[in-house]
């Protein structure tokens, strides 16, 4: 079941090649919510997103002639939506990653233990509070949380160093687990007023 | 060490994507697709560039045309424009050619050379000679120097000549 799949998505794929546009409609259709959601973690507006989107969208099918089909398509896909939304945070001047270089002597290991157990995470609430995250943070904890990136493919995405993405890491990881509990507060004393 | 929040997030992954791309953006980008297509493929079809591309086609051949028909020209009308030349061209020739020949058939090959050399210099001589005509009309001392030229070759070659016989003269009493 799996192969035919695979060679029903790589004949769409070759179709996409030749400009044919149902083939590309497919293509869309598979993959436009994932890159859509990945928009929205990366850029702040809807509006952004969806422009972004398009303009990713349009660039993959203008490239798709240089697509080797040995790497997974959608792996392909996410790194142009993602290069677009970094292209576009840098040309608002909102990513600024300073290379703390200085620091890197003591980039604190994730001790998960004492910073996560401690606190219910919620997934609504986690998304809210990474709004409230410095922009270089934000990125990089969204890439390398959700997108699924390591350390050294976030380096090679944004420009930056191997150290400075665990540095940036770190701190934007210290940094949401205290707007995690801040907000979590928030919420208990909200919910006290009202009892 | 492991990191809880990485295993949790990945684990919640799917709970991140909440929301769905909206309906209308695939027009956009079928729309933007169709431009890019027109841009690209088409540009040769534009008639401004059609015409742009055959005025130029046109003037660049006219400019080979021109050029390659005044080379053509050039030694014929310099000849039709000097009558004189053009006898002294007509003497000439033929006992140059005459006189190659023979030195060719006695002549060795080292000797040969050196005499192809000399008058490869005497021909570049009369084409500077030529092209000077060209530019300053009814230069008289100029074709008097191009007959000279000619003299040159023949008188070159008539002492030549004349050793190699001589040479051969030698061998034969000997």
């Amino acid at each position: 079941m799996e192969t035919i799949t695979a060679e029903l998505h790589r004949y769409l794929l070759e179709r996409c090649i030749e400009n044919d546009r149902r083939a590309q409609f497919q293509i869309y259709k598979l993959y436009a919510d994932a890159m859509y959601n990945v928009c929205r973690r990366m850029l702040k507006t809807e509006e952004d997103a969806q422009d972004i989107l398009q303009e990713a969208f349009v660039d993959a099918f203008t490239k798709l002639k240089t697509f080797r089909f040995d790497a997974p398509f959608g792996s392909w896909l996410k790194r142009i939506v993602v290069n677009r939304c970094i292209n576009f945070l840098k040309k608002r001047k909102l990513l600024v990653i300073h290379a703390e270089e200085g620091k890197l002597a003591h980039i604190p290991q994730p001790n998960s233990q004492e910073d996560f157990q401690e606190i219910d995470w919620e997934i609504d609430l986690v998304r809210k509070c990474m709004e409230k995250l410095p922009e270089g943070a934000r990125v990089v904890l969204n890439l390398y949380l959700f997108e699924g990136y390591d350390h050294a493919e976030i380096a090679d995405i944004l420009g930056i160093t191997e150290s400075t993405s665990k540095a940036q890491y770190s701190k934007a990881r210290k940094k949401l687990r205290q707007i995690v509990e801040e907000e979590k507060q928030k919420q208990q004393a909200a919910l006290w007023k009202i009892n | 060490m492991e990191d809880k929040l990485k295993t949790w997030a990945q684990q919640h992954r799917k709970e991140m994507d909440v929301f769905q791309a909206p309906e209308f953006l695939w027009e956009r980008i079928a729309a933007q697709l169709d431009r890019q297509e027109k841009t690209r493929q088409y540009w040769w079809k534009n008639a401004y560039v059609r015409i742009a591309a055959s005025i130029v086609l046109i003037l660049v051949s006219a400019t080979f045309l021109v050029l390659y028909q005044r080379q053509l020209t050039s030694e014929n009308t310099l000849q039709a424009a000097y009558p004189e030349l053009k006898q002294a061209e007509a003497y000439f020739k033929p006992i140059i050619a005459a006189k190659m020949r023979r030195i060719e058939q006695i002549g060795d090959k080292d000797l040969l050379n050196l005499l192809l050399e000399d008058l490869a210099l005497l021909e570049k001589d009369y084409q500077t000679l030529a092209k000077d005509l060209q530019d300053h009309a009814d230069n008289r001392q100029i074709i008097q120097a191009m007959i000279a030229n000619y003299r040159s070759r023949l008188q070159l070659l008539e002492r030549i000549l004349n050793q190699l016989e001589q040479k051969q003269q030698d061998n034969v009493e000997l």
